[in-house]
């Protein structure tokens, strides 16, 4: 499923990342992903343990906590985590609540989205069919995230228009 | 003249019911906007038919999603109610209007009782029907489009020419050029990525100091009010949360019972429209949204509300209308423009009315407007191949033959020219038809007559005179060559010729039907049927009646289709009783008794027709199988002929049935080397390409198919031509001066 995950992701221009779920990795792979020191926000996380990016958050001062709605706008990085990824189409499967899930992934430019290797799914219809995922989408507001904001309207695809240019998604295996 | 058509401005042309806006729109089109909208329709239909093929229980998603939409229709009264429960639970406001200066109105209230300054929109083809932005703007409320193709036709001032990509018709130059012009900058802005940054710039600052956004909905579940959004851009996103009042507007259509068969839509949708898996966002959502609201400008947060807007507009009519009914099933994918030669040809400035582009604009344009705003639907030339890419399976030139139908009844024709019409023969409802319909409608007889005279009418059909007067009078242009009569018709062939019936093999019978077009255009193909099966011990029995209807259908002469098709139906049924299959040379012809003929007949006589009628070589195939034979022992493989390449033009109703298949892999059997054409349509689609009015288009459709053929051709005398249809032949006999035969033709001479 990571595989095909990947494969799909290439087409839409999505970067994957499988990486193990410590500390370290993701601290690592967050910093080769952010190289800049341009202001980061980060959703609550409900579905991933959050615990794994305390080293990337200690002592970074790039990260905004709760950030006023002016920052928000302006924040370059916006680091989520997701309820579920779908292989076929290279999905994130994010809340669009007060965890700001929706909102962290919109207003940036780069949006990281972390994923459970085990809430990887085949195809759109198993997150509205399978559990624990049905619980979840029967009820709550969602946003199925399968690439970058894009356009042809102007006459060529171009990634980056109102919502984030780059899309990242970390896979925790 | 070329200089006036490229002046016009869409929206000047965009009311077809105004005369002679039709014919000006197709010129500006084929000047202005057709290289731009013919790359990105076929881009778009290169990329569906290849997303389709990827998904592997394809037909029975189509199957479901059409029959949640069947159900979803029939309960709409009911499924209304539950909405507006769910509505008042989430804590928004449900509004039912009726009209669409009704809907308008009540929107226009809802920003000014929130003192809005600036309404962010997204795209949405249900507020461009009821005309929102006027009337926002009437109470000085600022308009922003959002959406990249929206915000360019806010410039423009033009009408949406596509569902999906409202300014498929405007190539990045023609942007670059508008964007310069009403912003009076100098930066370049010469790439996709210059003029993308540009425009979302000044986007930004307004999806941040926006009162109010206002966006359609793809589908609404009834039982939670649940909305879903598709989107690629991020603008629905924006519009949906920055501001702190959302609104929605769609058709009563999109209303289905249940959220948990929202899936079926996301899956079908994507690939059917641009051919992605999926697009950048899907949203699925119960507004007012659980997350705080924004001031990203210093002003008071304000809490957030939620309108859901549906409009009915026309829609209880269609509802209620046995043939526009079927329109509300459309999920609005772009599938039906983007395959539709015609339209990849102009795009929806022409081949589309105010508000809906396409094959299925017509039918919409007559259900929310009125029905002489749906004339562009005669450049629907019902070739079909918008039925097999429907994904819920709209029979969309049948839609449209009604409305001809129904636009006939309504013309007024000219007083003299109906003098001569009355020697036609049509029904008391068809008798307003202008005489060119009327003459099309009756191609048979035409042919039929002039098969009496055939040396003398040959010759002067050729003279400029009868040109001169036919372009005059019944509107025929006079750069195409008329077809050529013929005295040796199919029927006087046979008729002369005794079969020569090998006693080998295959000891059956079958009826060869004498169809309008083999008989009198092409009996040479009829002949090499009957030798190829004789050959095999297939004794051959040729009908003696061939006014079949499909000349009539396409004029929309329905009363008289439905005539001929119960006189072909019930003279075939004995056959097919006797344990007779029937053989169709014409490809348009069997589509027609495989297809159009279930809207003529009762289910059970349609489904003897429709399963006991072949293509000839499709019958060959099924023969071969059937008997275990080998086509070494009947044919030459890949012959002594000279020419062992082939490249075979498949007439556009053979594929919309599947029957183009057995053609290619019998000639890849015999070893040939083959290449298919891959446009949908040749352009000349029986009568169209004769019509004045449509000649340039059927030109611009033909030469796609003349530039392939030429590419594979390329300069070798090795290659033979095959083309299934008749106005196949005619039109790249017409554009080249090659003649083309007919698959089975080749066949003959591939006999041992
Ligand atoms: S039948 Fe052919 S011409 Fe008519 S809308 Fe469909 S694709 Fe276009
Ligand atoms: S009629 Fe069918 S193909 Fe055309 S837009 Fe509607 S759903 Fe899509």
């Amino acid at each position: 499923m990571i595989r095909k995950f990947i494969e799909k992701a290439r087409s839409v221009e999505t970067v994957v990342k499988v990486i193990p779920k410590l500390p370290g990795a993701i601290n690592e792979t967050l910093h080769t992903i952010i190289k800049d020191d341009k202001k980061i926000v980060i959703s609550d996380f409900k579905f991933v343990n959050d615990e794994l990016l305390r080293e990337f958050k200690k002592n970074n001062s790039n990260i905004i906590v709760n950030p006023p709605d002016e920052e928000l706008a302006k924040a370059k990085y916006g680091i989520t985590d997701s309820f579920a990824g779908i292989a076929e189409t290279a999905s994130v499967c994010l809340l669009n609540d007060n965890s700001m899930t929706g909102s962290f992934s919109l207003f940036t430019e780069v949006h990281i989205a972390f994923l459970n290797a085990e809430d990887i799914v085949p195809r759109p219809r198993n997150i509205f069919l399978d559990e624990p995922f049905k619980s979840i989408t029967e009820k709550e507001d969602f946003i199925i995230v399968s690439g970058s904001s894009a356009t042809a309207d102007m006459g060529t695809l171009v990634r980056g228009v109102h919502g984030p240019a780059k899309l990242y998604v970390v896979i925790l295996n | 003249m070329r200089q006036v058509y490229s002046n016009i401005h869409p929206r000047e042309i965009a009311d077809k019911s105004v005369k002679g806006n039709l014919e000006k729109a197709v010129n500006m089109a084929l000047l202005v906007e057709s290289e731009a909208v013919s790359k990105n329709t076929k881009t778009f239909n290169a990329n569906r038919y290849a997303a389709k093929n990827n998904i592997k229980d394809y037909q029975q998603l189509r199957e479901q999603v059409r029959r949640l939409k069947e159900y979803s229709i029939e309960e709409q009264p009911k499924l209304l109610k539950e909405l507006e429960n769910s509505i008042n639970q989430n804590g928004g406001t449900f509004y039912f209007a009726k009209t669409a200066e009704d809907a308008s109105k009540y929107i226009t209230e809802i920003c000014k009782k929130h003192n809005a300054k600036l309404v962010v929109k997204a795209k949405s083809i249900t507020s461009e029907e009821i005309k929102l932005n006027h009337y926002l703007q009437e109470a000085e409320i600022e308009v922003a489009e959002t959406d990249l193709a929206e915000f360019i036709l806010q410039i423009s001032g033009e009408q949406p020419s596509h569902i999906v990509a409202p300014a498929i018709h405007r190539s990045k130059e023609r942007i670059s050029a508008l964007f310069r012009n009403n912003f009076k900058t100098n930066l370049p802005l010469t790439t996709g990525e210059d003029l993308t940054k540009f425009a979302k710039d000044i986007l930004r600052n307004k999806f941040l100091t926006a009162d109010i956004g206002i966006s359609g909905a793809n589908v609404i579940a009834a039982d939670t009010g649940t909305l879903l959004l598709v989107e690629s851009e991020g603008n629905i996103r924006m519009v949906t949360q920055a501001p702190p009042v959302h609104i929605v507007v769609a058709g009563v259509e999109k209303v289905i019972p249940h959220r948990k068969d929202l899936w079926k839509f996301i899956e079908l949708l994507a690939p059917s429209a641009t051919g992605q898996n999926l697009t950048s966002y899907t949203h699925i959502i119960k507004p007012p949204l659980k997350i705080h609201p924004f001031s990203f400008d210093g002003r008071k947060k304000k809490e957030r509300e939620f309108y859901l807007v549906v409009i009915d507009n026309g829609r209880t009519s269609m509802r209620e209308d046995s043939v526009l009914r079927e329109a509300l099933y459309c999920i609005r994918c772009s599938a039906c423009m983007n395959v539709c030669a015609n339209f990849q040809a102009v795009g929806g400035h022409a081949f589309g009315g105010e508000t809906s582009p396409g094959g299925i604009g017509g039918s919409w344009e007559a259900g929310t407007g009125n029905l002489d705003k749906a004339i562009f639907s005669d450049l629907c030339t019902g070739c079909s191949r918008c039925v097999t890419e429907c994904p819920v399976l709209i029979d969309i030139p049948w839609l449209n033959e009604n409305l001809r139908y129904r636009l006939n009844k309504k013309n007024i024709p000219e007083k003299l020219l109906n003098i001569i019409a009355a020697t036609l023969p049509f029904e008391n409802d068809e008798k307003n038809a202008s005489l060119q319909k009327k003459i099309f409608a009756n191609y048979y007889f035409i042919a039929n007559w002039g098969s009496k005279f055939p040396s003398l009418l040959n010759t002067i059909s050729d003279s400029g005179i009868i040109k001169n007067i036919a372009e005059k009078i019944l509107k025929i242009d006079k750069r195409r060559s008329l077809p050529k009569f013929n005295s040796n018709t199919l029927l006087k062939q046979c008729e002369k010729h005794s079969q020569n019936i090998s006693r080998a093999n295959v000891k059956n019978k079958v009826l060869l039907f004498a169809d309008l077009f083999t008989n009198f255009s092409r009996p040479s193909a009829g002949i090499a049927t009957v030798k190829v099966f004789n050959k095999l011990g297939i004794e051959v029995i040729i009908s003696n009646v061939g006014n079949e209807g499909r000349d009539s259908l396409s004029q929309g002469f329905l009363s008289t289709t439905k005539n001929r098709a119960l006189e072909t139906a019930n003279y075939l049924q004995k056959y097919i009783d006797d344990g007779l299959d029937v053989i169709v040379v014409e490809p348009s012809i069997l589509a027609l008794f495989r297809k159009d003929y279930k809207h003529f007949l009762d289910e059970k006589l349609f489904n003897k027709l429709k399963h006991n009628c072949y293509d000839p070589i499709e019958y060959l195939m099924k023969i071969f199988d059937k008997y275990k034979l080998s086509v070494k022992d009947f044919f030459n493989l890949n012959p002594g002929l000279k020419k062992s390449r082939i490249f075979f033009h498949s007439h556009c109703q053979q594929r919309s049935i599947y029957s183009e298949k057995p053609t290619i892999d019998f000639f890849k059997k015999l070893g040939f080397n083959l290449t298919t054409s891959t446009v949908e349509c040749c352009g000349m689609a029986g009568s169209f390409g004769y019509k004045k009015q449509y000649y340039d288009l059927s030109v611009k459709v033909g030469k796609e198919l003349v530039e392939q053929i030429e590419d594979a051709v390329n300069d070798t005398t090795d290659f033979i031509i095959l083309s299934s249809g008749v106005s196949c032949h005619q039109q790249i006999n017409d554009l080249t001066n090659i003649s083309t035969i007919h698959p089975i033709e080749l066949l003959h001479k591939c006999l041992k």
